[in-house]
């Protein structure tokens, strides 16, 4: 655990869920938060490149509308699927890439909680900033 | 007896010539992730957006420089000498006493100036400097091309061709920066050239052109809204080298990786 990054840590507990082989808090041309890539599922290289460009093409898309409230998007390749968790009021995402066959219902609930707690994390920071 | 080798059109008198030498970035992390510094004589791009720490990686360099005893120079485009030397004190570089020492050269340049480019050339080429920084680049790639009486014969015929299209037009832009690297690949110099990254280019650089001319790319990121700063050794020539973008913040003593 990296104890004196929040927001890592965050992403960290999320990759302990069996069906997460990957997540990020990223921007469209900027991973800003990641884990040690170690810790990714190595099944999801083969994957990777392809992932990587799609990501910024989607980005595009959450720029464009993450300020009239786009909340999640998800797309589907090969055998996996990369969810979008806009961060309100940004143009930034958690990002989790999962196995296609995944319990999604449980993995979003998970997802939802995780941004949640960046959100309030966030929130902090600018209270401390103000102060 | 060591025996001439020759290849190209260089003789090489030791195989130990084709090591290349390094010279430290002035951040010991940095150094350690480039296999000990950045190539000595190279040209390496630090580009970025605004206040992703371009001028403060380049503060490092010269300030390691200057502790080295080198002469420096720091041809600066965006900003005055006082406003640099400002700024560099509150990022916590004190250049004035190496400027007294005659150590350090601080040159503003008024890119809207015709001779900008022979201001620029006469003083690289004058002092004999070590380390030189051009900070930054984008300024030029903006500006239209002037020409004076002094004219190189030889590239009139296309200077005057490219001069009709206007300044943002590919051929301008390449010739504005290929004048400029040629002057520093030139010299016996290490140098670093800062350029503006516009958010979502699909470039390295303002130009994007100079990314190729290049030794080496740094590439500086920012995320304001998670208050990330990043820094990517994207390119260097003959160092092998990470290419994940590492952690850095901008403190009291300049950029640390985190």
């Amino acid at each position: 655990m990296n104890g004196d990054d929040p927001l890592l840590n965050v992403l960290e507990d999320l990759l302990k869920l069996d069906d997460i082989y990957a997540c990020m808090i990223a921007r469209r041309n900027m991973v800003s938060v990641i884990p040690d890539t170690s810790m990714f599922n190595p099944k999801i290289m083969e994957v990777w490149d392809i992932v990587s460009v799609a990501m910024k093409n989607v980005f595009t898309v959450i720029e464009e509308y993450a300020s009239v409230g786009l909340d999640v998007m998800e797309f589907s390749l090969k055998n996996y699927s990369v969810l979008f968790f806009v961060i309100p009021d940004t143009d930034n995402a958690l990002v989790a890439i999962i196995p296609s066959l995944a319990n999604k219902g449980l993995i979003e609930v998970e997802m939802e909680n995780a941004r949640r707690e960046i959100v309030e994390i966030l929130n902090k920071k600018e209270e401390l900033v103000q102060a | 007896m060591s025996r001439d080798l020759f290849y190209g059109r260089e003789f090489i008198k030791d195989k130990k010539e084709l090591i290349l030498e390094r010279i430290s970035t002035g951040i010991p992390k940095l150094d350690e992730l480039l296999q000990g510094g950045i190539p000595k004589n190279s040209v390496t791009l630090v580009s970025g957006p605004p206040g992703s720490g371009k001028t403060i990686l380049c503060y490092h360099f010269i300030d390691e420089g200057i502790k080295n005893g080198e002469r420096c120079l720091y041809i600066s485009v965006d900003q005055s000498v006082k406003s640099l030397l400002m700024h560099a004190y509150s990022a916590g570089f004190d250049f004035l006493p190496a400027i007294e020492k005659g150590l350090l050269k601080v040159f503003h340049v008024d890119v809207e100036r015709a001779n900008a480019y022979t201001e620029i050339e006469e003083e690289t080429m004058s002092g004999s400097f070590s380390r030189i920084v051009v900070d930054s680049l984008s300024p030029f790639a903006d500006t239209p091309l002037v020409f004076t009486s002094d004219v190189d014969f030889e590239k009139a015929p296309i200077l005057d061709k490219l001069s009709s299209y206007p300044s943002d037009s590919r051929p301008v832009i390449r010739s504005h920066v290929r004048r400029i690297f040629e002057f520093l690949h030139e010299v016996s110099a290490t140098s670093m050239l800062t350029s503006e990254l516009i958010d979502h280019s699909n470039g390295l650089s303002r130009d994007t052109v100079s990314e190729f001319l290049a030794d080496g790319v740094i590439l500086m990121g920012v995320d304001p809204m998670m208050d990330r700063r990043k820094l990517t050794i994207w390119k260097m020539r003959g160092t092998k080298h990470t290419l994940k973008p590492q952690d850095v913040m901008i403190t009291d003593g300049g950029l640390m990786f985190k």
